[in-house]
C-alpha cells in the first residue's frame, strides 16, 4: 500500500508514542499541540500519534492530565520519529499549571456525551467495602444510574443494563458483576483507561444501543519489576509487573480474591454459616515490540464466582476473555490494529445429593476478528476505517445428570449467529471554528443453522417450523448506521456541540430481576426477535473557566428505541425451547438534560453532576397499550464528588448522591384466595420508590517511603449518616395480625466502615 | 431421598439466599407508602373435582391495600356449572358468597364450564378434568430444623408420571383435616415418564398428626394460574421479581381468581413412631 500526500505541497510527518516516564505505560488520549498552528492531535488507544505539517520550526506541547507538560521547539524538515516520556505531577499540592492548549479538550473536540475517568480518580472515591470500582464511579456521572444499592449494574440515558457494551481490551464482557453485583469484574489495578460513550457513539463501535464503556488494561512496567497490592477487610489483591525485555516488552499480572464468606462463619445460624460465597479473578497482559513498526499485545481476563449452599447445591459463574492484538505501522501516517478475541460467559448450577448429581449449564461464547485502520492525513483530517466480525455461540441451557439423579437430561439446541460490520469515519476540521466527526457503519447480522426454527404469531403460538442445515441463513438483518458529531467553537473557551447516532443491537439480555442475576439470559435476534434499534440526538454547550481549571457542560438528548423486549407475565424461561414465545415487544423513548461542573486541579477537586430525565415504554399488552414510565425512569439525579489533598500524607474524599426513586410496580389493593391475602396490581410502574440519598467519606494516609517500599492506608465509610434507603419494598400481611397488610422496607448497608492497606515495591 | 421439585425450589432458594447474605447487612421496617384507591373487582374461586361433591364457588370483592382484611362476599350471583355432556346446575348461594353444588358430578376427561352473572356482568371460565394420577405411597422423614424451617416430619409423596402426555400437578397437604396454605406445583418437563418423589418442604407434621396428601392433575391454564399466583405470594415473602402482576386467569371479563377442574387422588396416614 502506498500513501501519497494529499496535495502537491511538501509535507513532513512527526509520529511516535507517548509514555509515562515512570513505568513506560503508554498514555492514551494525551495531546500533542502545535502552538504556531493552534492545532494538534491526540494519541490513540496504543499511545500512538502522528502529525503531518509543512516543514518548519514549531513549538510542540505534549501533555496529559495529571502529568507535567513538555514544551519543546523542533525544526522539522524531514519525517521524524519522536517518542516522548511525560512525568506524573506527583506533588498534588503544587498546582499543576493548566495551560490553554491542554485542558480544553472537552471544548475543542467534537466528542460529546462522553466521559473519561482517570484511574487516580477512581481510586480516590470512597465506595462500599473500600473496593474501588470503575462501574460504581461511572454511576456518579450525569446520565448514568446504578441498577441497585451498592451494585455494579448501571443504566445509561434511560436504557437497560443489556444495552450497554462493556469492552475489556476490546473483548465484550457479558456479565460485569461479581458477588451479587456488589463488585464489578474490573480490578482497578489492571486498568489504565476508561471511556464511556452515552451518545454520539463513534462508528468504530456498535452492537449495543445505549452506551459503550471502553476499558483498557495496563501494559505493565517496562523499566523495572514491581509488586503492589492491597489487603482489605473482605478482599485482597496483588499485582506483579515488569519488563520482558527492557523498553521493548513488558507484562503485568493481577489477581484478586474475596473472603466475604468468612463473615458467614460468625453467624450462629448454620443455615447461614454452612455456605460459601466468594470470587477470584485474574488479569494478565504482555506486550512486545518487534522492530520499529510492529507491536504485539496479548491480554486476558478470567474470573469466577462460587456460591455453595449447605454443600448440597450451588452455582458458579464467570467470564473469560482473551485478546491478541498486532499494531502495525505501514508508514508514519497509517496505523493498523488487528485483533483476534474470545469472550465467554457461563454459569453452572449444581446439585450434589446422595442419589446423584445434576448440572444445569448455560453459556454465550464469542470469537471475533477486527481490522481497524487509522490514517493521519494532517492534524485536521484523520480517517478511521475497518471491518469487524463476531461469531456468536449461544448455549441456552443443558441439564446433565450423574449417578442416576432422577431427572431427564435435556439440551436446548446451540444457536449460531454472525455479526459483521464495515465502517468509515473522518475527523475533519475545515475551519478553526468547526470540528466534525462523521461516519457510517454498515452492520450485517445473520442467524444460522443448524436447527429447527419456529414462526410464532403475536400471541406466541407456533404457526410454522422450518429445519435449517449447518451454516444456512435463517434470517438476515442489514443495518445502516450513520454517526455524526459537530463542534462549533464559538471562541476558545466555549463551544456548541451536536451529535446523532443510529445503532442496531442484535443480542438481547433478558432479566427477570431488578438488580440482575447470574442466570440472566442473552438471546440472539431471530426470525421472531427483531434487532433493537436506537436513534439518538444530543445537543450540548461546553464552557471552561479560569484557564480550564473549571469545566462545565450542559447536554440535552432524545433517544428513540424500537423493538424493545420484555417478559410476558408468568413467563416460563427455564430451558424453554420457545423462550421467544414468552416475550412481548414494544418501543421506548428517553430524553433528558445533563449538567456537569468539574474542577480538575487544585487541592480541592471533583465534580457535581445533575440529570433531569424521563424514560418511557409502550407495549401493546402492558398497561393497555398506554405509554408508561420504564423502570429506569428517574426524574432527578444529583452527585457531588469532592477530593481534598491536604498534604503529602493525607487526602480526603467524599461523595453525596441524591435521586428520585425509580418507577416501580406496587399493589393498590388486595383480595383473598384460599383464605390467603393476595396483592392486587392495577398497573405496571405506577409508583415510585422513595427518594434515595447517601453520603460516603474516605481518607487516604500515604506512609513514608522506605527505599522502594511505598504504602498507604485507605479508610472509608459507606452511608455515613445511616440513611435507610429502600432496596425493596414488600407488601405483606402483618405477622401478628394477618388481616392487616403492611409495606415493609428492606434496606441494606447502614454505615459500613472499611479499611484497606495498599503497598508497592 | 430427593427429587426434582428441588431444582426449582433451589433455584428460588438461591435468589433468597443471596438476600439472606445481604441481610447480614440489612434491616426491615414498616413504612407508609401512599397507594391509590381501587375499584373493587370481582374475585371468583371455583373448583370441581372427581371426588364427591358438593363443589364450591366462592365470590368476593377486592379491597384497598390498607383496608382491614375483610373481603365483601358477593351475594345473589347466578352461578352455573356445566359439562360438555349437557349436564348443568345452578348453584345455590348463601350470605358468605359461597355457592354449593348438589347434584353435579366431576368426571375425568370432561370439560367443565363455570358461568357467573352478577351486577349485569358475565364471567366465564372453562377447565378440563384430566385423568388422575395415582399416589403410590407417602413417607414421613424427620428434619431437625434449621433457620426458619421448623423441625418435624416432612412428607414425601411417590407417584409415577405417565410417559405419553404432558402432566401438570398441584399437590396439597392437610394436617388434621386443615388444608396447608403452601402452594406446591410441578409439571413433568424434566421428569416425564419417571417415578417422582415429591417433597413437601415447607409443611412440618408432628407425631400423632393425621396426614392427608392430595395429588391433583390439572390442565395447563390452571397450572399457569397457580404458578403466577405463587410468584406473587413469593414476592410477598420478599423475593421480588422485576414486574409483579396479577396472576394469569382463565376467567373472562377481568375477574380475579380462577376456575379449576382438579383430578385428584388422595392418601391418608397417621404419623406414629415405627416400632
Amino acid at each position: 500500500m502506498s500513501i501519497t500526500p494529499v496535495s502537491g505541497q511538501e509535507v513532513v510527518t512527526m509520529s511516535g508514542h507517548l509514555f509515562d516516564a515512570e513505568n513506560g505505560e503508554v498514555l492514551i488520549g494525551a495531546t500533542v499541540y502545535v502552538k504556531e498552528l493552534k492545532t494538534g492531535t491526540a494519541t490513540n488507544e496504543y499511545g500512538f500519534y502522528s502529525i503531518t505539517l509543512s516543514p518548519g520550526q514549531y513549538h510542540f506541547v505534549f501533555s496529559y492530565l495529571g502529568f507535567k507538560p513538555i514544551d519543546i521547539e523542533l525544526d522539522i524538515n524531514d519525517d521524524l520519529q519522536k517518542d516522548m516520556e511525560l512525568t506524573a505531577s506527583s506533588e498534588t499540592l503544587e498546582e499543576v499549571v493548566v495551560k490553554g492548549e491542554r485542558g480544553d479538550v472537552n471544548v475543542r473536540s467534537p466528542e460529546m456525551s462522553m466521559n473519561r475517568l482517570s484511574i487516580k480518580e477512581i481510586k480516590s472515591i470512597p465506595v462500599l467495602f473500600g473496593e474501588q470500582d470503575v462501574l460504581k464511579t461511572i454511576q456518579l456521572l450525569p446520565g448514568v444510574q446504578g441498577a441497585g444499592e451498592g451494585g455494579s449494574g448501571y443504566y445509561v440515558r434511560g436504557g437497560d443494563a443489556g444495552q450497554n457494551l462493556i469492552l475489556l481490551d476490546e473483548a465484550p464482557v457479558y456479565n460485569p458483576s461479581h458477588l451479587l453485583g456488589f463488585f464489578s469484574v474490573f480490578n482497578s489495578d489492571a486498568i489504565s483507561d476508561v471511556k464511556l460513550f452515552k451518545g454520539g457513539v463513534p462508528s468504530e463501535y456498535g452492537g449495543r444501543i445505549s452506551s459503550v464503556l471502553d476499558i483498557r488494561m495496563n501494559n505493565g512496567n517496562n523499566k523495572h519489576f514491581g509488586v503492589s497490592g492491597g489487603i482489605g477487610l473482605i478482599s485482597s489483591r496483588l499485582m506483579v509487573e515488569g519488563p520482558i525485555k527492557k523498553e521493548s516488552g513488558s507484562f503485568i499480572v493481577t489477581a484478586r480474591r474475596t473472603y466475604a464468606d468468612i463473615f458467614l462463619f460468625f453467624a450462629r445460624d448454620t443455615l447461614i454459616s454452612n455456605n460459601s460465597l466468594y470470587f477470584y479473578d485474574f488479569n494478565a497482559k504482555g506486550n512486545y515490540k518487534i522492530g520499529e513498526k510492529d507491536k504485539i499485545f496479548l491480554s486476558g481476563y478470567f474470573g469466577r464466582d462460587f456460591f455453595l449452599f449447605q454443600k448440597r447445591f450451588g452455582i458458579d459463574w464467570g467470564n473469560s476473555t482473551a485478546t491478541l492484538r498486532w499494531n502495525h505501522l505501514f508508514n508514519n501516517r497509517l496505523f493498523l490494529n488487528s485483533t483476534f478475541l474470545y469472550s465467554n460467559y457461563n454459569y453452572i448450577f449444581k446439585i450434589r445429593e446422595d442419589e446423584g448429581n445434576l448440572n444445569l449449564k448455560s453459556s454465550i461464547r464469542d470469537y471475533s476478528l477486527k481490522e481497524d485502520f487509522q490514517y493521519f492525513i494532517n492534524p485536521d483530517n484523520t480517517l478511521k476505517f475497518g471491518a469487524h466480525l463476531i461469531y456468536h455461540n449461544f448455549l441456552p441451557g443443558e441439564i446433565t445428570t450423574e449417578g442416576g439423579f432422577p431427572v431427564n437430561e435435556k439440551k436446548l439446541e446451540t444457536k449460531y449467529a454472525l455479526e459483521t460490520a464495515l465502517y468509515l469515519s473522518q475527523k475533519y476540521k475545515p475551519f478553526s471554528w468547526l470540528n466534525l466527526e462523521y461516519g457510517l457503519r454498515f452492520s450485517y447480522y445473520m442467524m444460522m443453522g443448524p436447527g429447527e426454527f419456529y414462526d410464532l404469531d403475536e400471541e406466541g403460538n407456533i404457526i410454522d417450523s422450518t429445519s435449517y442445515k449447518r451454516g444456512e441463513a435463517v434470517v438476515k438483518y442489514p443495518g445502516l448506521e450513520p454517526r455524526l458529531a459537530v463542534n462549533f467553537r464559538l471562541n476558545p473557551v466555549h463551544s456548541l456541540k451536536l451529535s446523532y447516532n443510529r445503532i442496531n443491537q442484535y443480542t438481547h439480555l433478558l432479566s427477570n430481576t431488578t438488580s440482575g442475576s447470574p442466570t440472566d439470559v442473552w438471546i440472539p435476534s431471530t426470525n421472531n426477535v427483531k434487532p433493537q434499534l436506537a436513534d439518538q440526538v444530543a445537543l450540548g454547550y461546553f464552557r471552561n473557566f479560569r484557564d480550564n481549571m473549571w469545566e462545565t457542560s450542559v447536554e440535552i438528548y432524545y433517544k428513540n428505541m424500537a423493538n424493545q423486549i420484555d417478559y410476558k407475565n408468568g413467563a416460563d424461561i427455564l430451558l424453554n425451547e420457545l423462550v421467544e414465545s414468552q416475550l412481548e415487544f414494544g418501543k421506548g423513548r428517553a430524553y433528558g438534560l445533563e449538567l456537569l461542573v468539574r474542577k480538575n486541579s487544585g487541592a480541592l477537586h471533583g465534580w457535581i453532576s445533575y440529570t433531569l430525565a424521563k424514560s418511557e415504554r409502550e407495549f401493546k399488552n402492558i398497561n393497555e397499550g398506554k405509554v408508561y414510565p420504564a423502570k429506569q425512569d428517574r426524574t432527578h439525579d444529583l452527585s457531588i464528588v469532592a477530593i481534598y489533598d491536604l498534604n503529602k500524607k493525607w487526602s480526603f474524599s467524599g461523595s453525596w448522591v441524591y435521586y428520585t426513586g425509580n418507577a416501580v410496580t406496587f399493589p393498590s389493593g388486595k383480595y383473598q384466595i384460599e383464605g390467603k391475602t393476595i396483592n392486587m396490581y392495577t398497573e405496571r410502574n405506577g409508583y415510585r420508590m422513595p427518594a434515595y440519598h447517601r453520603l460516603d467519606l474516605g481518607a487516604t494516609r500515604t506512609n513514608k517511603k522506605h527505599k522502594r517500599f511505598e504504602s498507604s492506608w485507605n479508610f472509608s465509610v459507606y452511608n455515613v449518616y445511616g440513611r435507610k434507603n429502600a432496596y425493596a419494598i414488600n407488601f405483606e400481611p402483618d405477622e401478628n395480625n394477618p388481616g392487616q397488610t403492611n409495606a415493609v422496607r428492606l434496606s441494606l448497608f447502614s454505615i459500613i466502615p472499611s479499611v484497606t492497606f495498599n503497598f508497592k515495591f | 431421598m430427593h427429587m426434582l421439585n428441588k431444582i426449582l425450589i433451589k433455584m428460588n432458594r438461591f435468589v433468597l439466599l443471596l438476600l439472606v447474605v445481604s441481610m447480614l447487612f440489612s434491616c426491615e421496617d414498616i413504612i407508609h407508602i401512599d397507594l391509590k384507591d381501587t375499584e373493587p373487582r370481582i374475585v371468583i374461586e371455583g373448583v370441581i373435582t372427581n371426588l364427591r361433591g358438593p363443589y364450591m364457588v366462592r365470590i368476593s370483592k377486592s379491597v384497598d391495600f390498607y383496608d382491614p382484611g375483610e373481603y365483601p362476599p358477593v351475594k345473589g350471583a347466578v352461578v352455573e356449572l356445566s359439562d360438555d355432556q349437557g349436564n348443568r346446575e345452578v348453584l345455590a348461594g348463601n350470605d358468605e358468597g359461597i355457592y354449593l353444588s348438589t347434584k353435579m358430578k366431576g368426571h375425568p376427561g370432561r370439560n367443565y364450564k363455570l358461568k357467573v352473572s352478577v351486577d349485569d356482568r358475565e364471567y366465564e371460565a372453562e377447565s378440563r378434568m384430566e385423568t388422575p394420577v395415582k399416589i403410590d405411597s407417602i413417607k414421613a422423614e424427620y428434619f431437625p430444623g434449621v433457620g426458619d424451617r421448623e423441625s418435624g416430619y416432612y412428607i414425601h409423596c411417590f407417584f409415577n408420571d405417565p410417559p405419553d402426555e404432558e402432566n401438570n400437578y398441584r399437590l396439597i397437604a392437610w394436617r388434621n383435616g386443615i388444608m396447608d396454605q403452601n402452594l406446591y406445583l410441578m409439571d413433568d418437563e424434566f421428569v416425564n415418564g419417571r417415578p417422582v418423589d415429591y417433597y413437601f418442604y415447607l409443611t412440618p407434621f408432628q407425631k400423632g398428626d393425621t396426614v392427608n396428601v392430595g395429588l391433583a392433575t390439572i390442565d395447563r391454564p390452571v397450572f399457569e394460574y397457580y404458578n403466577t399466583l405463587f410468584n406473587i405470594v413469593a414476592q410477598q415473602g420478599g423475593n421480588s421479581p422485576a414486574n409483579p402482576a396479577n396472576p394469569v386467569t382463565n376467567i373472562s371479563n377481568e375477574a380475579l381468581g380462577y376456575f379449576g377442574a382438579l383430578a385428584m387422588d388422595q392418601m391418608d396416614a397417621i404419623l406414629e413412631e415405627r416400632k
